[in-house]
């Protein structure tokens, strides 16, 4: 009924074809909800072939006016929806929701695939979703290392992250502009991971010189996220090392903060001329690809430093660990303190180790 | 790190820029640590 009452409204546009209103996408339905309560596939397929035979004359009247298929295939779905609905009510209703939900949203998509996105934009979304759903399930999820560190699968979602934060940017870019869009995109990237976030943010500002304060603004704001969420790891796992790195963390979160505030004060806002001439990539891989293999071979020898010299390694490991990945050497010394392997002192140190690192 | 990463992307400028404010919120944590007990001692 959702995708009839769509249709029904849609008919009062002369552009689109009329294969059927509310009452013939009502009247399909309930066809293939009867077609399936006789014994056999023969009641059934004869339905469809019927259905099949209306859609092909509707098209063959109205395919001058509109050479679109989507009212015909409509009809033909609403049909076999209606069959499937007796055995699998659940799934055909969420698939009627979604289709009608397609069908309404029809100028905007038509609006977003050929004025919004540029063939680039496209591209890029094509490779990255190829990354996400067809690259990543394929690679081994196993260490091929004896340290547990090198996971072909880990290594890739890194690059995906990064990728992905790339494209966070360049969309927060476009939909607001640089003065809003980069720094939030900067200051939320933070959490994920600053040094990636500032390898984005410096791509960008490569590529797009005349948003460099504002690239250099969403940088710092990168750098807020990760004093905040030093304490609230810290706060779950270890309690008195976060008492002890409350006024610290606090106070260089400020520091950031102030310091991209005044990049941004200085930097104007050029964004409606920015936004509507910005057209680039959304991301670069073979840059992604890098800095994934370079986190992934510092938190080795991390590693390899641990398993060599112990209590005093896993703490030299913490430290050259947080060249790489501040958040995972920040809990590693936060355990280590809380599992007795190390003094609150040393784990201070350790953390505080990772910071010289991380510059 | 994140001076080395800045650098490599968005080239020298970009990490000058950086560097500074990066720089200074390790001073400040630094001397933060490193103050009287009483200023960051657990309650």
């Amino acid at each position: 009924m959702l995708i009839g009452i769509e249709r029904e409204r849609r008919k009062r546009d002369p552009a689109v074809g009329s294969a059927g209103g509310l009452r013939t996408h009502v009247i399909a339905a309930l066809a293939g909800a009867i077609a399936v309560q006789f014994p056999g596939v023969a009641v059934l397929v004869a339905g469809a072939v019927f259905v099949g035979a209306l859609v092909v004359v509707a098209y063959w009247r109205s395919h001058s006016a509109d050479p679109g298929l989507t009212s015909e295939i409509t009809l033909f779905t609403t049909y076999l929806l209606g069959a499937m609905a007796p055995r699998l009510p659940e799934l055909a209703a969420a698939i009627g929701v979604v289709m009608a939900l397609l069908l309404a949203l029809r100028s905007f998509l038509r609006g977003l695939v050929s004025k919004a996105l540029s063939d680039r934009e496209v591209l890029d979304l094509l490779l990255l979703a190829a990354a996400a759903l067809v690259i990543w399930p394929l690679m081994p999820d196993r260490s091929i290392d004896r340290y547990g560190v090198i996971n072909p699968q880990a290594i890739w979602e890194l690059t995906l992250l990064v990728l992905l934060l790339n494209a966070v940017g360049y969309v927060a870019l476009r939909r607001f502009g640089p003065t809003r869009g980069l720094p939030l995109a900067g200051f939320f990237g933070g959490f994920v991971s600053s040094a990636a976030t500032i390898a984005a943010m410096g791509t960008r500002s490569r590529t797009e010189p005349t948003i460099r304060r504002h690239a250099l603004a969403a940088a710092l704001l990168s750098s807020v996220a990760t004093p905040l969420q030093l304490l609230i790891m810290l706060g779950v796992i270890n309690r008195e090392l976060f008492f002890v790195w409350l006024l610290p963390a606090s106070v260089k979160a400020l520091v950031a903060a102030g310091s991209a505030g005044c990049w941004l004060h200085g930097a104007g806002s050029p964004s409606d001329h920015v936004r509507q001439t910005f057209e680039g990539r959304a991301f670069q891989p073979l840059q992604a690809f890098v800095f994934s293999i370079t986190v992934t071979s510092l938190l080795w020898a991390a590693a390899w430093l641990a398993a060599q010299f112990g209590s005093l390694g896993a703490a030299w490991g913490v430290m050259l660990g947080g060249f790489a990945d501040a958040h995972s050497a920040i809990a590693s010394a936060a355990t280590l303190v809380r599992a007795a392997e190390l003094d609150a002192a040393t784990g201070v140190l350790a953390i505080f180790g990772h910071w010289p690192a991380i510059l | 790190m994140k001076l080395l990463v800045a650098c490599a992307t968005g080239g020298r400028s970009y990490a000058a820029a950086l560097a500074v404010p990066l720089i200074a919120m390790l001073l400040v944590a630094a001397a933060l640590l490193l103050s009287p007990s009483w200023l960051t001692a657990a309650p």
